[in-house]
């Protein structure tokens, strides 16, 4: 599935790369991103579009939520997709 | 006025003074570069500051601090290899929800990004293992951002904070002073609505099981807990984290479950109609193959962070919040006579047995003694491998934060460092750390410390002169092909706990079991206990990789 996320994020160093970060490493291939400033209230906007076969999107939603700059997670909008993606499994 | 206060204050000083602030008496830590302002304002500060002889030490040792007291450990670095050194700790707190704030030097903001000397991007290296962290690129930021740092190190679901401090900053001229610590943060109730169905559900279970995890301890609710459990009658199984939830030698308690769990934990979670969790997370290592997992169970899950319920196992009912109030929620079970029955029955036919041939040391039997001749002081650190699982599984253990193991991240050099951090937490508490001869060489440079400071810990050197739990695997496995497993050419471990001021003695014969338990419980310093145990012994039982935990091995 493809699953489009809409992220309030407040501006800090690094806040980006812990979000992108995130995603990856949590199973989630990025295949799309926009990010522009909000204006002047030192908020970004973002738009993720984020493909796993199984993962949760939801579990994905609350991990996200949990990072201390992101202010706001909105699923706008899940399809069908198909993407080959290689998972680490556990020994 | 207080000296602190003085108007010559700089960054450095009020990063101390915020410490002293948030309570903060002992931190671990290394001297260098880039620190150096901050190891200057040390000087004169109420802190006391434990020098360790490697930064992973600090780490490691700020960890165990906060297992044993529920207070947020602090440790320092400098810059670049100071911090990478720090980063194996910090994953480690990090991978078992363990409070702790990490302050690393870094070189002054003109020099950042030029590849100065001693600079590393610590702030980026650390990010997947942190639950947070700050650049601190403005003085006037350090009160906030301290603040911060010990708030979110110690809400919700514990974790590490990073706060990487560049040398211009902590120079900086500056008149503020710290935050003083704000109220906690309310804790979270679950949904009445959640809850009702949860009671109901166990209302109407036959065979219903605890399943008891590492946030019992954290969520500083092992007593509710164990009223819970006693009240409601239902069988309990522990994680590794878990282990103490309910005393190990409590009635109810079947043990751990998972790869090297017991049968009788196995067999309820397998035959159980509803599974209770109760802040665990179905690691793989409690779970074996997770499609056969407590396969005809409906899921209750309990746990403060959101972001577990559903992860690996869909939850049928999640209470979320704080595991005192969603446990008080929770009725007693109807109608288990028989469930209970069969899993004392169970536990009966799967009791370990320490009848092992031979007059060698049998690592089982000698902890299991020392944990029954030990009071309820005992405190044990593991190192990680075969001994640790032999802790788990035979040693007694009073309540979580007396057995102090790195679970998730299974760090080998745990166990000495954080010896020393519970030891200085919890300065009358009997530590003893277990530890194997390819662990303890792993932070080996902290007998130092236990010398500097006359820890008074006591160390159980298990040595099987190889790198057991993978020869295992490699002979189970990997059809026997031992692949750099041997480790016959050791130091003479005794000759080096004594070099570094540690008294030490070797234990070769299972008649010397008795004597040596005594002497390592009555002194009054440190002390080093050399085991010779069976280079082939194994740990049993054992889920195979992959495989269901009704899959067990047993010794052939």
């Amino acid at each position: 599935m493809k699953h489009t996320l809409k992220l309030s994020v407040n501006t800090a160093e690094g806040a980006i790369l812990r979000i992108i970060g995130l995603v990856e490493r949590r199973g989630f291939s990025l295949v799309r991103i926009d990010a522009a400033s909000a204006g002047d209230d030192g908020q970004l906007d973002m738009e993720l579009d984020v493909v796993s076969p199984e993962r949760s999107i939801d579990v994905l939603m609350r991990q996200l939520e949990k990072l201390f700059d992101v202010a706001t997670v909105l699923l706008l909008q899940s399809d069908t997709y198909q993407l080959e993606i290689k998972e680490s499994r556990a020994c | 006025m207080r000296p602190e206060l003085r108007t010559s204050m700089n960054g450095a000083h009020l990063v101390i003074a915020a410490l002293e602030a948030e309570g903060v008496d002992t931190v671990f830590g290394y001297p260098g570069g880039a620190i150096m302002p901050v190891y200057d304002a040390l000087y004169h500060s109420s802190l006391e500051h434990i020098l360790v002889r490697h930064e992973q030490g600090a780490a490691l040792a700020a960890d165990g601090y906060a297992r044993a007291t529920g207070k947020v450990g602090v440790c320092i670095s400098t810059s670049g290899p100071g911090g990478t050194n720090l980063v194996t700790g910090i994953a480690n707190a990090f991978a078992d929800s363990v409070p702790m704030v990490a302050i690393t030097g870094q070189v002054a903001t003109p020099l950042m990004g030029t590849d100065a000397f001693q600079e590393v991007d610590i702030y980026g290296i650390t990010m997947p293992v942190v639950k947070h962290s700050f650049l601190l690129r403005d003085v006037a930021d350090i009160p906030r951002v301290m603040r911060e740092a010990f708030r979110i190190a110690a809400e919700g679901r514990p974790g590490p904070v990073l706060i990487d401090l560049p040398k211009d900053v902590a120079t900086a001229q500056t008149d503020l002073h710290p935050l003083l610590a704000g109220p906690q943060q309310a804790s979270r109730a679950p949904e009445p609505a959640a809850a009702s169905r949860a009671a109901e559900m166990i209302r109407l279970a036959e065979k219903p099981v605890l399943y008891a995890g590492g946030g019992i301890v954290i969520a500083k609710a092992v007593d509710t807990f164990r009223r819970y459990a006693e009240m409601s009658g239902i069988p309990v199984v522990t994680t590794l984290k878990g282990l103490g939830a309910v005393p190990t030698q409590h009635g109810q308690c079947l043990g751990m479950l998972g790869m090297h769990g017991t049968r009788a934990a196995n067999e309820a979670v397998q035959n159980c109609d509803l599974l209770i969790c109760v802040g665990a997370r179905f690691d793989d290592r409690a779970t074996g193959n997770l499609d056969g997992f407590a396969p005809h169970a409906k899921v209750i899950h309990m746990d403060a962070d959101p972001s577990e319920i559903g992860k690996l196992r869909t939850a049928d009912v999640a209470l979320l919040g704080d595991l005192n109030k969603s446990l008080a929620t929770l009725p007693a079970a109807a109608g288990i006579e028989a469930w209970q029955a069969q899993c004392e029955r169970d536990k009966v036919k799967g009791a370990w047995r320490y009848d092992a041939p031979g007059d060698g040391v049998y690592a089982p039997a000698m902890l299991r003694q020392l944990s029954e001749e030990a009071d309820d002081n005992l405190l044990l650190t593991c190192d990680v491998g075969q001994h640790q699982m032999w802790v788990a599984q035979h040693c007694q253990i009073s309540s979580p934060e007396r057995h102090l193991t790195s679970g998730g991240l299974g760090t080998m050099g745990f166990g000495l460092p954080a010896a020393i951090g519970a030891q200085l937490g919890n300065p009358d508490a009997c530590v003893v750390c277990i530890t194997g001869d390819g662990s303890i060489m792993m932070n080996v440079q902290e007998l130092a410390t236990i010398n500097r400071y006359r820890l008074p810990v006591k160390i159980v050197l298990l040595d099987n002169s190889c790198l057991g739990m993978v020869r295992q695997w490699q002979d189970l496995f990997f059809d026997g092909r031992q692949s750099e497993v041997d480790l016959s050419d050791n130091p003479d471990f005794v000759q080096v706990a004594e070099s570094f001021g540690v008294p030490a003695f070797r234990v070769e014969r299972r008649d010397e079991v008795g004597d040596a338990i005594k002497t390592l419980l009555n002194s009054d310093g440190p002390v080093l206990a050399h085991v010779r145990i069976d280079p082939a012994a194994n740990v049993w039982p054992l889920v195979p990789p992959g495989k269901s935990n009704s899959t067990m091995m047993e010794e052939a």
